[in-house]
């Protein structure tokens, strides 16, 4: 069994003519919390979906417990264990809060079934008070959640969040970032993107910078926390 | 940020974010925007009431303060001052208390009182946790040595996760906050004045 439960080695992917990343290799494994930053328009989305088959690089290579991926369809990932949660959430609006969990309900790749329909209605209490509603008639607070709880619903060996706190107001950001750390906790390997780099250090184990495409810095959270003239340059904050 | 440093100012910004959310509902109430909802207020002044006693203060109190007036005694005056609005606390939260009660008793007529305790309550842990933040974090970041936030993080941690109390008792009455705190702060039911 290979070390990394999702590996990028030397990726390239465009949008048209625009060279987006530049020979990325990034790693994550069984377990690990991760950190991915950048600013804006850096590639981190673009690695994200090139990982996922939702865009396909034209060169270098994914691989998925230790499975050449590589522009595979990304159902066929997901069933790998790894789930996505998408910045702007990706719930189906059309479905009910309870829909759009049992939908994605199965059991992860080994056989487990830690996160079941009750499990989840517990970690996130408001979902159960909404379980008749359209997804549409949800608020920015309450998608997020019904987006991590179904992704948790797939008993996933790896989560990812792209802009894990997007739009959202402190107090559910916070409970977000609470409920990442209990993701983290459980077992669960976990990637995050997010502009709260402080939060974002202090719930991961490692980092990774990318900038205009290229990993810049991958390394110990904690260092990373410690260099403010490394996040100065590269971070902006 | 080292770790210890984090769990302190990320303490912070739950309390502040809770207290918004009280502002936020007493804003509403003023407004004719919504009416009280008396099982949220009641959570968010236990919440506030018993997390910065049980979980805050007494890091702050014993091992940070006591370590940075050993390495810097120069700070003894601004820590001197923020123990005192710690001691103070109890009698600050008794009177929000208070003023919530009547205003559940007397409806519309204990309203003005308990939303004057709610502003001056959260205006002072605003400036209290402003000069820990803006005045003390850095005096500690300067002065104490990586020795001392080591044995300091190790006091934080040492009973448990200090992010939800011995018995996750505070991590849930955080939950149940957001669950009833209405949107755009939390993602309870919309306020309604029907």
């Amino acid at each position: 069994m290979s070390e990394f439960l999702l590996e990028a080695q030397e990726l390239n992917t465009r949008y048209g003519s625009s060279h987006i990343l530049h020979g990325v290799n990034f790693k994550i494994r069984y377990g690990e919390s991760l950190a991915l930053m950048g600013r804006n328009g850096m590639g981190k989305t673009t690695l994200i979906r090139s990982m996922l088959g939702l865009v396909r690089p034209f060169s270098g290579q994914v691989r998925a417990r230790g499975e050449d991926v590589t522009g595979a369809e990304t159902y066929r990932i997901s069933l790998m264990g790894i789930a996505y949660v998408p910045e702007g959430r990706g719930i189906f609006s059309s479905l009910s809060v309870k829909e759009n969990l049992l939908m994605a309900a199965r059991p992860g790749p080994t056989g487990k079934k830690d996160w079941t329909y009750d499990r989840v209605l517990d970690r996130f209490p408001r979902l159960a008070e909404r379980l008749k509603n359209g997804g549409n008639q949800l608020s920015g607070g309450e998608q997020q959640m019904l987006t991590i709880g179904r992704a948790l619903m797939t008993n996933p060996d790896l989560l990812i969040l792209d802009e894990a706190t997007e739009g959202l107001a402190p107090l559910v950001s916070r409970e977000i970032w609470k409920i990442v750390r209990e993701i983290r906790e459980s077992g669960i390997a976990t990637v995050v993107v997010d502009k709260n780099y402080a939060a974002l250090t202090a719930i991961s184990d490692r980092s990774v910078i990318l900038v205009k495409g290229r990993v810049v810095f991958d390394g110990d959270s904690e260092a990373l926390n410690g260099d403010s003239e490394l996040i100065a340059k590269h971070l902006g904050v | 940020m080292n770790k210890a440093i984090e769990i302190i100012h990320d303490e912070h910004m739950a309390l502040a974010a809770v207290l918004n959310a009280m502002l936020h509902i007493v804003d509403g109430i003023e407004s004719r925007k919504s009416v009280p909802d008396f099982e949220l207020l009641s959570l968010i002044v236990k919440y506030i009431a018993e997390v910065p006693e049980n979980l805050h203060h007494p890091k702050e109190d014993q091992y940070l303060f006591t370590f940075l007036r050993r390495k810097w005694p120069a700070s003894t005056e601004v820590l001197a001052q923020l123990e005192k609005e710690h001691r103070g606390g109890g009698e600050r939260i008794s009177s929000l208390q208070s003023a919530l009660s009547e205003y559940q008793r007397l409806g519309d007529l204990g309203f003005q009182k308990f939303s004057a305790e709610a502003r001056t309550f959260a205006a002072q842990e605003w400036r209290h946790m402003s000069l820990e933040e803006k005045k003390v974090m850095p005096l500690a970041r300067e002065y104490l040595a990586k020795e001392d936030w080591n044995e300091i993080y190790e006091a934080f941690t040492r009973n448990g996760n200090p992010w939800q109390g011995t018995n996750q008792e505070y991590d849930r009455m955080f939950t149940r906050i957001v669950s009833l705190v209405p949107p755009p702060l939390g993602v309870g039911p919309e306020s309604d004045t029907e």
